[in-house]
């Protein structure tokens, strides 16, 4: 074989196994345990959430001034949230009720109250502040739910820039867009967060990245881990 | 050739005028928020409470305090503060990281100790690094100057770096890439912090 072609044969090799050495897949990250006893006891028991709408915002990653939803991924992401929230619910086994499942009388209250806690949201879903002026309007979902827990999610989208790679000088960068998503479970009676988890994915809302985010929110379920 | 003159010297005058657009290019970063005041506060002092770490994915290991603070630290004081660090986020209040988190920016004038007047707080919003055919590493923060006295926020400014070297040169230098990615993120965060009164001209 003629040398030069020996020469770029072992040339490419050689790159190949340095490359090889370097490459990693970025992965969704999510906060909480897969053996979560909470989450695990109310699948067991069948037990009732009513589904908030999800409370979204998107803003820009640079100067947090809001970013066209439309364009951030909103469609997208509700989408995702629509499918996946109440699918992957029911499949660990929790009962889920939604403001259509109600009955027709009870239907324009539980839009209003859930209009007013997905406001509060943010309130909702600390760990100190007092939520005393939300406990009427979560024991009056309570009562005309029959479940025990609100379920609230939250997405906050940062559109930042793409990655880069500059072919001259081989510099490269990771884009600056990201979503976080967070799912909790807002006790009906007294308003404590009985149960939360948080995943993130630097990627926007239209990259099946945010899919896949979105279901390792329930990775404590014991169906995915069977 | 009057007429010549006059054309010769407009053609000149727009080209002068041409050449002088590029240098105009780096003007001064604009913050996310200032107080038109803040030009006429005559502080010089500064305290620097510990970093916030508020990132989601914490996957990233590497020591907050000192990578970040320490920068922000020798910023700082290139800008003519004295910076005071005080190790805690109060003196009488009891709260960790995962508490300070929630808080909003009137809530977090109450933190740093009794004698502080001007107090930075800069949270780690994100910091990822990457390996994949070479190097990259992204840092994203957010600091606020606010006033213990008012509770008044004074100014809001983000930093977002993103940086890297492909190739197997990329994947050894990832030391160097992270720090200079970090200092690039502090620059672009405090590039709008206004300079303390003694060194202004």
């Amino acid at each position: 074989m003629n040398v030069r072609i020996r020469c770029a044969i072992g040339v490419a090799l050689a790159a190949g196994m340095m490359f090889a050495g370097c490459a990693t897949v970025t992965q969704p990250v999510v906060v909480g345990t897969t053996d979560d006893p909470v989450f695990t006891r109310m699948a067991q028991n069948h037990e009732a959430v009513f589904l908030l709408p999800p409370h979204m915002t998107f803003e820009y990653a640079h100067n947090e001034q809001p970013a066209d939803p439309e364009t951030s991924g909103a469609i997208e992401a509700r989408a995702v949230l629509d499918e996946v929230v109440p699918g992957e619910l029911s499949f660990a086994g929790i009962t889920v009720i939604t403001e259509d499942s109600l009955e027709e009388a009870h239907r324009p209250l539980a839009g209003d109250i859930s209009a007013r806690l997905n406001e509060e949201c943010r309130v909702l879903l600390s760990s100190f502040r007092d939520k005393s002026a939300l406990i009427p309007e979560l024991n009056r979902l309570g009562e005309i739910s029959a479940a025990k827990c609100a379920c609230l999610v939250t997405v906050t989208v940062k559109v930042g820039t793409g990655a880069m790679y500059d072919a001259n000088s081989g510099a490269i960068a990771q884009g600056t867009s990201s979503s976080a998503i967070s799912i909790a479970f807002i006790s009906l009676t007294d308003g404590s967060v009985v149960w939360k988890n948080d995943s993130f994915v630097r990627y926007l809302p239209k990259s099946g990245k945010f899919n896949k985010a979105v279901q390792m929110l329930f990775d404590a379920s014991p169906q995915r881990r069977s | 050739m009057k007429e010549f003159k006059r054309n010769l010297i407009v053609t000149l005058a727009l080209l002068i005028a041409v050449s002088l657009i590029p240098g105009c290019g780096g003007g001064p970063k604009i913050p996310i928020y200032i107080d038109p005041d803040l030009d006429n506060m005559a502080f010089e002092t500064v305290t620097l409470l510990p970093i916030i770490d508020r990132r989601v994915d914490k996957s990233e290991d590497f020591p907050v305090e000192s990578s970040i603070g320490d920068k922000v630290d020798s910023w700082l004081n290139k800008k003519g503060y004295e910076v005071i660090r005080p190790g805690a986020f109060s003196d009488t209040l009891v709260i960790d990281n995962e508490g300070v988190v929630e808080l909003e920016a009137h809530e977090l004038a109450e933190l740093g100790g009794s004698d502080t007047e001007y107090m930075l707080v800069v949270y780690l919003d994100d910091a990822s690094g990457k390996t994949a055919l070479g190097y990259s590493f992204k840092i994203e923060m957010t600091g606020l100057l606010l006033s213990k006295k008012t509770g008044a926020l004074l100014w809001k400014d983000k930093g977002i770096a993103s940086g890297g070297q492909g190739g197997l040169l990329g994947c050894m230098m990832s030391g160097a890439v992270r720090g200079d990615t970090m200092k690039k993120g502090v620059d672009l965060m405090l590039k709008s912090f206004p300079i303390a009164p003694s060194r202004r001209k």
